[in-house]
């Protein structure tokens, strides 16, 4: 110990051991905060990982339900259109036969609920990701 | 050794910045949270209200309809005292149906009737969709986030450990805010490389840096929540274009359904079962009538909801009120 260090320390009445484990103290708890720090960013990289996949996961399935449902849409419009003209040309016509056909295949088409051929997303997601899949929609 | 990272842990400044990182997180996460339930709840309202319209056309387009045609077909059997109208290519209207479709008439003039006509127009249109997205906020809403993060919003810790940190020191058990600066700087004149480290600081530094990972995963568990009610709106679209849809078919059927019994309306008080033109005609009405029945029983959603839960966790049950009636 310097000379003016223990000057200073003798007019302060401080023992110098107790100082010495002050400091052994304090860098522990240092070395134990460091070491915490590293495992709560650790965590927190791991939280932000799950959050990213899980979010890219549901965009996924939301693109993939929009992607459907606006095929299915349009193909339905367009079918109910065809029908439709299909009945006007059979009231033209006054045919009956053709009249009910037209009716018959508005109401079959009605019936069916544009939601239900639309399978579980989770499993098409797993298929879309498949290598070997290969889905026309 | 990064003197200045030190002395910021150690005088607690690490500490605070955590704890106003973390709660500045918390608190935006909240507000964003908030604006999608809003969202989503306002969004429910509205496709409530589509579906109520679609209901309530659903039982006009039928009074228009129906109604009329039972109105037609009484007449012309109270002329002819007959329950049988078989008639040839296809278009049986026997008593049983007729009672069916009387059936359909008479309930949907009572859906329009009634005092609780939203309710009864909205049951009428789905044979489907009900309370919708009943308890989905509070189901999607339910982060599981397990984090005590009220524990951030208290000021009162963060005071306690500045106290202790002008309070005194290890060194000397504590003591009034002088003493406790004079030994900091009796350490700090004697020890070498400027290390001033007051253990409450790294105390709080360590909590703090805890309760900064709390805040990121519940922020993390509110983005995915705030995702699934982003995706139940985009159902919530989907199911209100289905509305739309059976919307315009029947509009279409009923239009051409009334050009039809216009058409047919003369020849009911005189009507003959043999002439060419009357049978023809009634033919057509009735091919209509059997469409527009068949079309009123026809549900928004199929019988088991269709959509996965899994998918969107969203359960839709469907009260067929107007099928299970009929």
């Amino acid at each position: 110990m310097k000379k003016e260090d223990m000057e200073v320390t003798g007019k302060l009445n401080i023992n110098p051991m107790d100082v010495l484990n002050l400091f052994n103290d304090l860098a522990k708890q240092y070395m134990d905060l460091e070491r915490t720090r590293e495992i709560e960013r650790t965590k927190r990289a791991e939280i932000e990982k799950d959050r990213q996949e899980t979010l890219a996961k549901i965009q996924a399935q939301k693109e993939l339900f929009l992607l459907y449902m606006d095929k299915s849409f349009d193909e339905r419009a367009n079918n109910f259109n065809k029908f439709f003209e299909v009945i006007d040309s059979a009231m033209q016509d006054g045919n009956m036969e053709k009249l009910a056909l037209g009716l018959n295949s508005v109401m079959q088409l009605a019936k069916e609920s544009p939601f239900k051929p639309l399978m579980d997303l989770n499993t098409l997601s797993q298929q879309l990701a498949s290598k070997d899949a290969v889905l026309d929609i | 050794m990064d003197i200045g990272k030190i002395l910021k842990d150690a005088s607690g400044v690490s500490a605070y910045q955590n704890r106003k990182e973390a709660k500045a997180i918390k608190n935006n996460a909240e507000c964003k949270y908030q604006q999608a339930c809003d969202q989503l709840e306002n969004r429910r309202k509205d496709l409530n209200d589509c579906i109520q319209r679609f209901g309530t056309q659903r039982c006009e387009a039928l009074k228009s309809t129906v109604g009329v045609f039972l109105g037609y077909l009484k007449e012309i059997e109270q002329k002819y005292k007959s329950k049988e109208y078989e008639i040839d290519l296809g278009c049986d209207i026997t008593h049983e149906y007729v009672q069916e479709l009387t059936s359909i008439e008479m309930n949907a003039s009572a859906a329009l009737k009634t005092a609780t006509a939203t309710a009864a127009a909205a049951a009428v249109a789905l044979g489907g969709v009900p309370a919708l997205v009943t308890s989905s906020v509070t189901a999607l809403a339910t982060a599981s986030t397990g984090t005590a993060i009220s524990a951030l919003s208290g000021a009162a810790q963060m005071n306690a450990v500045l106290a202790w940190l002008g309070g005194g020191s290890l060194a000397t058990g504590g003591g009034g805010i002088a003493l406790g600066t004079a030994v900091l700087s009796g350490i700090t004149y004697s020890v070498t490389g400027g290390v001033a480290l007051v253990t409450a600081g790294l105390i709080a530094s360590k909590y703090f840096e805890k309760k900064l990972t709390e805040a990121k995963e519940y922020e993390a568990e509110i983005d995915k929540a705030c995702a699934q009610m982003d995706l139940a709106v985009t159902l919530m679209d989907k199911i209100e274009q289905r509305a739309d849809e059976l919307s315009d078919v029947t509009k279409r059927l009923a239009q051409r359904c009334e050009e039809t019994l216009t058409i047919f309306e003369p020849f009911v008080s005189d009507f003959e079962p043999k002439h060419p033109i009357h049978i023809k005609t009634f033919q057509q009405a009735a091919l209509f009538i059997k469409a527009m029945g068949e079309l009123a029983k026809t549900p928004l959603l199929d019988n088991d909801g269709n959509l996965t839960e899994s998918s969107v966790n969203i359960i839709l049950k469907t009260n067929k009120i107007m099928n299970d009636n009929l």
